[in-house]
């Protein structure tokens, strides 16, 4: 399983339920690594992602509740609310954005998930509004 | 002759007779042009002074403010006034929503406000995140709203629709002739507070989101912690989802005062995205005005290192500043700088010159002539002010 977060200056994932940012440029650049796979999301980040999947890689987002449990060998799941850990160890690459901003947030990646990755590689790209987006790949040493 | 003389005082006497009644028959209509008409006589027909009085009982009041923010404002007064459907004014009367800066209404849930002592978050979540305002039927129609400072001069209440209409089209102007309460300017070390200055002027609507700069109504004391992690925060996340969206936020900030007190306890910011009904954006936080090392004392805004407090070895001697090598003649700008700077400076009224904030050379200047200013570096020069060359006041303040 090929993981993907989106993580503030702080670490921070989710604030009150609901997704930190959003940015129409970054779900462009994450269907454009899902490639021909599938990309498994939940009901709530499905709401978002759908209509650009639909328009840019159509079939490939699948919207599930249980995404832990039907996303398969070499599938993407990107998370938002979910708490990472349970994915992280069942995900043997790994992708993070980062927002390059500090928003709320009472949801957060603990660094201390990474230790079992070794960082491939990474760069930025302008997004949609936000002035900077860096992204991140990692794979399980 | 006696006939003749007869007739003549007959004709004189028939004239006056005329005279007189013409006077008592034009008299009554030019006594009533005269006087005012009473309102009654004219329908909807009111003068500017009438509208502005409060009206009495009985009489109707002003069709409802569509603007929402009412909430919570029960125990606001609500003055009646006397119609004016028919004026071809607008009217204002006396509804605090139609005024500049209304009076803040007296919000319930916040006198049962109950916020634990700060332990280390810069915000909690109010009411499970919820906002207090009524979320129905809410227009995304942009509205801003700045009610009057209590009788404290304290900030008291900023509430707004903000969309892309309200956002900033230029940077933001100076601001620093605004002199929230509690104002001081209180310097630590930079391990103890990020960029040095102990307090910020703090929008309660920020500049991002409503383009307010220097607005008295918008501005409290707050600490650099309570500024960059306790309000920005949320404020990052309201501006980039308008950016991204489009869409309207209602907006709504209140700051936390306790009684007698000059700088406020904290605040709570509600937000809630119109369009998608909160999916976006939804939350009621209580952000702390705190500094944390560092003791304040509200009544007044003094404060001081927190006993105990491990400063870091390098910095326990006092911050002195920088000692600066004078500037060359050459490098002395002569006119308004391209790019104005703000900041505090002390002035010579004397010599006319401008010296920074840590001049040691303004230090032994006399009462007479010394001036403390905070504001833009051009004004001054507009006002026919040079920068002494020694301690280089057209260069910010670190």
């Amino acid at each position: 399983m090929k993981l993907i977060l989106c993580l503030d200056d702080n670490g921070g994932m989710a604030f009150n339920h609901r997704r930190q940012t959003r940015d129409a440029l970054q779900r462009r650049h994450l269907l454009g690594l899902v490639g021909d796979s599938l990309l498994w999301v939940s009901p709530y980040t499905g709401r978002l992602m759908l209509s650009d999947a639909e328009k840019l890689r159509p079939g490939c987002c699948r919207v599930s509740g249980d995404i832990l449990s039907e996303a398969g060998p070499g599938d993407w799941v990107w998370i938002e609310l979910e708490d990472p850990e349970p994915y992280i160890e069942k995900a043997d690459s790994l992708v993070i954005y980062r927002w390059n901003r500090l928003y709320a947030s009472d949801l957060r990646f603990d660094g201390g998930l990474l230790e079992n990755f070794a960082f491939i590689r990474g760069g930025s790209f302008a997004g949609s509004s936000h002035e900077m987006i860096s992204f991140e790949v990692y794979e399980k040493i | 002759m006696k006939r003749k003389r007869t007739l003549i005082i007959i004709i004189c006497l028939l004239i006056l007779g005329l005279a007189l009644a013409a006077f008592l028959y034009l008299r009554g209509p030019l006594r009533q042009e005269t006087e005012l008409p009473s309102p009654a006589s004219v329908p909807g027909g009111q003068t500017d002074a009438e509208v502005t009085q409060p009206a009495h009982e009985g009489e109707a009041k002003p069709p409802e403010d569509p603007a929402p923010g009412k909430e919570g404002g029960g125990d606001a007064p609500q003055p009646a006034a006397p119609q004016a459907q028919e004026s071809e004014k607008p009217y204002l009367g006396n509804d605090p929503l139609l005024q500049e800066h209304p009076k803040a209404p007296e919000l319930s849930w916040i006198k049962d406000l109950e916020v634990p002592e700060w332990s280390g978050e810069a915000y909690i979540l109010i009411n499970e995140g919820q906002p207090f305002f009524e979320t129905e039927n809410m227009s995304p129609e942009p509205w801003e709203l700045y009610y009057d400072l209590d009788e404290m001069g304290r900030c008291t209440l900023a509430d707004a629709v903000a969309g892309p209409e309200t956002m900033p089209k230029e940077k933001r102007g100076n601001i620093s002739s605004v002199k929230p309460t509690g104002w001081q300017s209180s310097q630590y070390p930079q391990e103890l507070v990020d960029g040095r200055s102990l307090y910020n002027r703090c929008h309660l609507i920020a500049f991002g989101l409503c383009g307010e700069t220097a607005n008295k109504y918008n501005l409290v004391t707050g600490t650099r912690y309570f500024n960059t992690r306790g309000i920005n925060a949320f404020e990052n996340m309201v501006i980039d989802y308008i950016r991204e969206t489009g869409n309207h936020v209602r907006y709504r900030v209140t700051p936390v005062w306790k009684e007698g007190e000059l700088i406020c306890r904290g605040q709570v910011t509600e937000a809630w995205s119109i369009e998608d009904e909160g999916d976006g954006i939804c939350f009621c936080v209580y952000s702390y005005n705190v500094q944390p090392g560092i003791y304040i004392d509200y009544m007044t805004g003094d404060n001081h290192l927190l006993e105990g407090e491990n400063v870091p070895a390098q910095t326990e001697e006092p911050v002195r500043p920088e000692v600066k090598e004078p500037a060359s003649p050459e490098e002395t700008p002569r006119g308004l700088l391209e790019e104005d700077i703000s900041g505090d400076f002390i002035l010579n009224t004397k010599s006319k010159k401008i010296h920074s904030a840590d001049c040691k050379s303004a230090q032994g200047m006399s009462e007479k002539n010394r001036r403390e200013y905070s504001g833009s570096y051009n004004e001054l020069i507009e006002q026919g002010y040079e920068p002494d060359p020694g301690c280089r006041p057209w260069e910010p303040a670190e």
